[in-house]
């Protein structure tokens, strides 16, 4: 190594990163000029007026100077000074006191932190204006939902080079999309499905309408983006910062800086994008969504101590959190009305290690899965606790279950749930709740010593199915799952996917898939399939890998009860005119490959005509090449003689 | 739509005599004599009725590539990888003469009335890959085709009452020579993406079916070597044959031999394909190898069909009243309506 590259080395070594460095000292800016005579007052006056109420470190406090040509004694100040503190808390509570101080008539002070110099130096001189995203109108959003066929729409991000394809599902998927290198990490359709969210190192891109118009968000490093349930937000995730934009503009409402704990991180909207909760170690964050302001709630955290867990209701601004035990005062569970932030139910509970809040889909129940810590030692039980949230002051019925539960779900559109329970084997329970009857939560059915854990719950309630299905990494699984009807309790259908790691439904209800994905750790056949509601395969794909497989989610449905009702009514007509346009479609699809077959044969009998024609004028030619002439030879009849051992005998004949 | 019934119930002789992968099955004009080489050098008669083992041709000291019946079956001539090309007696399997090359001799081929013969060697051993005509009574040497070094024939074929011949080169061109001078009278530089693997010539010789690696087998006329039709599959293509009395299609192939120990047979795609000929549609598939099908033929008769694999089996099978019967769903008085397009 040379004395050059070493002293580069070195150098390097010694730089300095401005970003981890100095963040404990502040510039303060707009100091006076002034010569060497003024210059002890000046420092004396700052320390006096100015600092007297910060804690900086005594006699960090300099000002640099430019000295007059040749002499050491003769200068002016430039016009600013540093100010060091113990810590970097402290230097940035001193930048919001500093900044903007009245030092005389005429200046006034601005502070910032030393580690921000480089940012505001680095600032352009020229003013880009912020790009102005099209309007596109609400119909154009939505355009997926006026297909003629009603058909639901879904996205797989398969193969090494990350394409995506959109497809309309049906007995025969017809692509609507399709794209090499549409994303570089994870795609995310949207709650209510208007954009198909992409990631990439850059930040996420979404894509909306009929001609995918793209739209992006510039936010490097991040690992994660989440929607709000109207689709008006958009949130994304970085180690350094938490943003949350309007999807529609395009515009960063408010950065959040993360906490060191990953799941304090976790924004959650409430059902109508107004409020956008957090959980801090000091309580909850609420903060208010209005004019494209997110404002902290009454402008402070609402103190919880020991706040685990929170989580909004599905329908109503509410929330439900949860508080661990300490010491002798109980664990609870408590649901929060917002914005008044009255407390709607509280509920002590004890011997509690662990609770999961599952709000029911439309906002009705809400089920707290406690799971014991039992003071005897291995004895596993749990508790399900089910709040009545549109009774009257909110009654709580309580399920002991002896057994360690792992898994739970509500029925959407139904008062049924199901919980799984055991180890290795497991029971299903299917139970139905009911305020009014006189034991609320009533087990309706038990399927024993099953290995399904995984329960999916067809959107339209009713259906159910249980997978044993993948879930850590390392797993094997064989990718089993049953159909189940809780309305008449039956087995409707049970099959397998090899390996398969979920079972999704359609919004409609009306199919299901099952998928085998690489991002599981399935290295074997990656692919997925897609059921009807009955089990039967629609439509199968295999892929070299497949990364991610999801419905288009759809909002929900326009039609009021009465309009519903007339729908149910009127069933058999709508049923006959579908029928009718299936049949329709199978025939035109039949026509079209009779023309397509006439086509082919036409061409191919034009080329045989003229080929013969051909061969006819050189028939002179081959009959002297084979000195006979191959189309008057008869046929001659083949003989072939065989001979089969049908059996061998040894008879003894008898003597005489 | 019934269309893969046509092969459902086709079912096979199993002839086991080769011990090492096959490299060419091929029926004689009759359809009643099948012949099969192999790697190991044995080349066997079978009966294409019983799957009788009749005789085998002794002689040759390595692989036997190819082979072709005269179309009276009386003689039959022999390429092998000992750098020589034989010709036999038929009935007695008697050598009845030999021919030394100075490489390996992949392919052999009599001429439409048994005059002619022409051999392919390649370009190992320093040589050239070349085709060399021969009179086949004098054994005179009649002309020679020669490649450039790097350059090899995979394929040849004779065409338009012998004066040409058609072959397929590795560099995935056809070309067609004037037999008498060598000159070259037509070519396809595109016909295919990767190695053509074989070429199969209609009954009427007015066009011949290649195979390739490129997951493709094609038809193309014989005069302006024209493509005809496209068959594509999803597994690279050893052979391709054509049944002329149905019109069909018969396709064969599989993964490389290096990386068929790492698949399952049934994802190894070992399969026949079986194309409508005019429409280029699958009508159906035939399963049974363990390993890439190496050779496969029709009959001339179109009563059965062989196919030779790497597993070193033979499959004969004979058409059965169910294949002989199907017919693909089409009207025979239908006619494309305006609105449909």
């Amino acid at each position: 190594m040379s004395a050059d590259t070493l002293a580069l080395s070195e150098l390097q070594l010694h730089s300095i990163n401005l970003d981890e460095k100095f963040q404990n000292v502040v510039v303060i800016y707009n100091t006076p000029v002034v010569t060497q005579e003024k210059y002890d007052r000046l420092m004396q006056i700052i320390t006096l007026k100015v600092l007297s109420n910060i804690d900086y470190i005594k006699g960090t406090l300099e000002m640099p100077k430019t000295y007059v040509d040749g002499s050491t004694e003769e200068f002016t100040t430039k016009g600013f000074c540093f100010v060091a503190f113990d810590n970097a808390d402290k230097a940035a509570d001193a930048v919001k006191k500093l900044d903007g101080t009245a030092f005389s008539a005429t200046i006034t002070f601005s502070a910032i932190l030393m580690s921000d110099v480089p940012k505001y130096a680095n600032l352009p001189d020229e003013f880009v204006p912020p790009e102005i995203y099209p309007l596109i109108p609400n119909e154009e959003k939505r355009s997926w939902l006026l297909d003629s066929r009603h058909r639901d729409q879904y996205a797989v991000h398969f193969d090494e080079i990350n394409s995506i394809r959109v497809c309309w599902a049906g007995e025969e998927p017809e692509q609507c999309a399709f794209r090499n290198n549409w994303v570089d990490s994870e795609f995310k359709w949207s709650s209510k499905g208007t954009y198909l969210g992409t990631g990439h190192s850059q930040g996420v891109a979404l894509w909306c309408g009929s001609n995918w118009t793209r739209f992006r968000y510039a936010h490097p490093k991040i690992y994660g983006f989440e929607f709000s349930p109207n689709d008006n937000y958009l949130v994304t995730y970085s180690f350094e910062s938490i943003i949350i934009w309007e999807c529609s503009t395009g515009e960063a409402l408010r950065t959040f800086t993360p906490s060191a704990t990953g799941s304090t991180n976790v924004l959650r909207f409430s059902h109508d994008d107004r409020y956008v909760a957090r959980a801090t170690s000091a309580g909850l964050q609420i903060y208010e969504i209005a004019n494209n302001e997110i404002t902290l709630l009454n402008k402070k955290i609402y103190t919880v101590d020991r706040l685990a867990d929170f989580a909004w209701s599905p329908t109503d601004n509410m929330l439900a959190y949860w508080v661990p035990e300490s010491g002798n005062s109980p664990a609870c569970v408590s649901l929060l009305n917002v914005p008044r932030l009255t407390v709607a139910r509280t509920k002590s509970l004890f011997n509690v290690s662990h609770c999961v809040l599952v709000w029911h889909p439309d906002g009705d129940f809400l089920a707290v899965r406690i799971d014991r810590s039992g003071k005897v030692a291995l004895k596993i039980a749990a508790n399900i606790e089910v709040f009545f949230i549109r009774e009257r002051q909110i009654p709580v019925e309580s399920l002991e279950i002896p057994d360690n539960v792992v898994n739970f779900a509500w029925e959407p559109k139904g008062s049924r749930f199901v919980l799984v329970r055991g180890v290795a084997t497991y029971t299903i329970d299917i139970y139905n709740v009911d305020a009014k009857a006189r034991t609320s939560i009533q087990k309706l059915k038990s399927l024993e010593r099953k290995s399904h854990r995984s329960i999916s719950w067809s959107p339209r309630g009713q259906f159910v199915v249980f997978g044993s299905l993948r879930i850590m990494p390392t797993e094997s699984a064989p990718g089993t799952f049953e159909i189940w009807n809780t309305h008449d309790l039956e087995l409707v259908h049970n099959s397998s996917h090899d390996q398969a790691s979920h079972l999704l439904w359609d919004p409609s209800g009306r199919y299901f898939a099952s998928v085998v994905s690489i991002r599981d750790g399935s290295n074997s056949e990656n692919g997925f399939r897609i059921y009807d509601f009955k089990g039967k395969i629609l439509h199968s794909e295999k892929h070299s890998m497949v990364h991610r497989f999801a419905w288009r989610p759809r909002p929900a449905s326009l039609l009021n009860e009465e309009q519903r009702a007339g729908v149910m009514k009127n069933m058999r007509k709508f049923a006959q005119e579908f029928r009718r346009q299936d049949e329709a479609r199978g025939s035109r699809a039949k026509t079209e490959l009779l023309t397509r077959r006439y086509n082919s044969l036409v061409e191919w009998n034009r080329f045989r005509e003229a080929a013969i024609a051909r061969s006819e004028e050189d028939h002179d030619r081959r009959v002297a090449l084979l000195g006979f002439d191959p189309s008057q030879v008869q046929e001659a009849p083949v003989t072939v003689q065989m001979e089969f051992i049908i059996e061998e005998r040894t008879t003894v004949l008898p003597k005489n | 739509m019934s269309a893969k019934s046509v092969s459902s119930t086709i079912r096979p002789f199993q002839l086991r005599g080769h011990a090492r992968p096959l490299t060419h099955v091929r029926f004689n004009n009759d359809g009643d004599l099948l012949m099969t080489t192999c790697k190991e050098g044995t080349s066997l008669l079978w009966s294409s009725y019983t799957g009788e083992l009749l005789g085998s041709y002794e002689g040759h000291g390595g692989v036997v590539w190819s082979f072709d019946f005269t179309s009276d079956s009386r003689k039959i001539i022999t390429a092998s990888g000992d750098m020589t090309s034989r010709l036999w007696d038929t009935e007695t399997g008697k050598e009845l003469h030999m021919i030394s090359a100075p490489s390996t001799v992949s392919d052999a081929s009599f001429s439409v009335g048994n005059k002619m013969f022409f051999i392919v060697t390649v370009n190992n051993m320093n040589q050239h890959s070349s085709i060399v005509i021969y009179d086949a009574t004098s054994f005179e040497l009649i002309n020679r085709i020669e490649l450039p070094r790097d350059l090899r024939f995979t394929c040849a074929l004779w065409a338009d009452c012998n004066t040409r011949i058609i072959a397929s080169l590795s560099d995935h061109t056809i070309v067609s020579y004037n037999v008498r001078t060598g000159e070259t009278t037509g070519q396809a530089t595109t016909a295919h993406k990767d190695t053509i693997t074989d070429m199969q010539m209609s009954h009427d010789g007015t066009y011949f079916i290649t195979s390739s690696r490129d997951m493709t087998a094609k038809i193309f006329d014989i005069h302006e070597l024209s493509q005809i039709r496209v068959y594509t599959t999803d597994s690279p293509l050893n052979s391709a044959s054509i049944d002329n009395i149905k019109g069909h299609i018969f396709l064969g192939g599989g993964q490389d031999a290096s990386q068929v120990t790492t698949t399952h047979a049934r994802s190894g795609k070992f399969e026949t394909r079986i194309y409508h000929e005019a429409l280029a549609e699958e009508l159906g598939r035939v399963r049974g190898h363990f390993g890439p099908i190496n050779t496969l033929h029709v009959s001339p008769q179109g009563t059965h069909f062989a196919t030779g694999g790497e597993d070193g089996f033979v499959r004969l099978h004979e058409f059965d009243q169910n294949y002989h019967d199907f017919k693909i769903e089409f009207d025979e008085n239908f006619e494309p309506s305006a609105d449909v397009n």
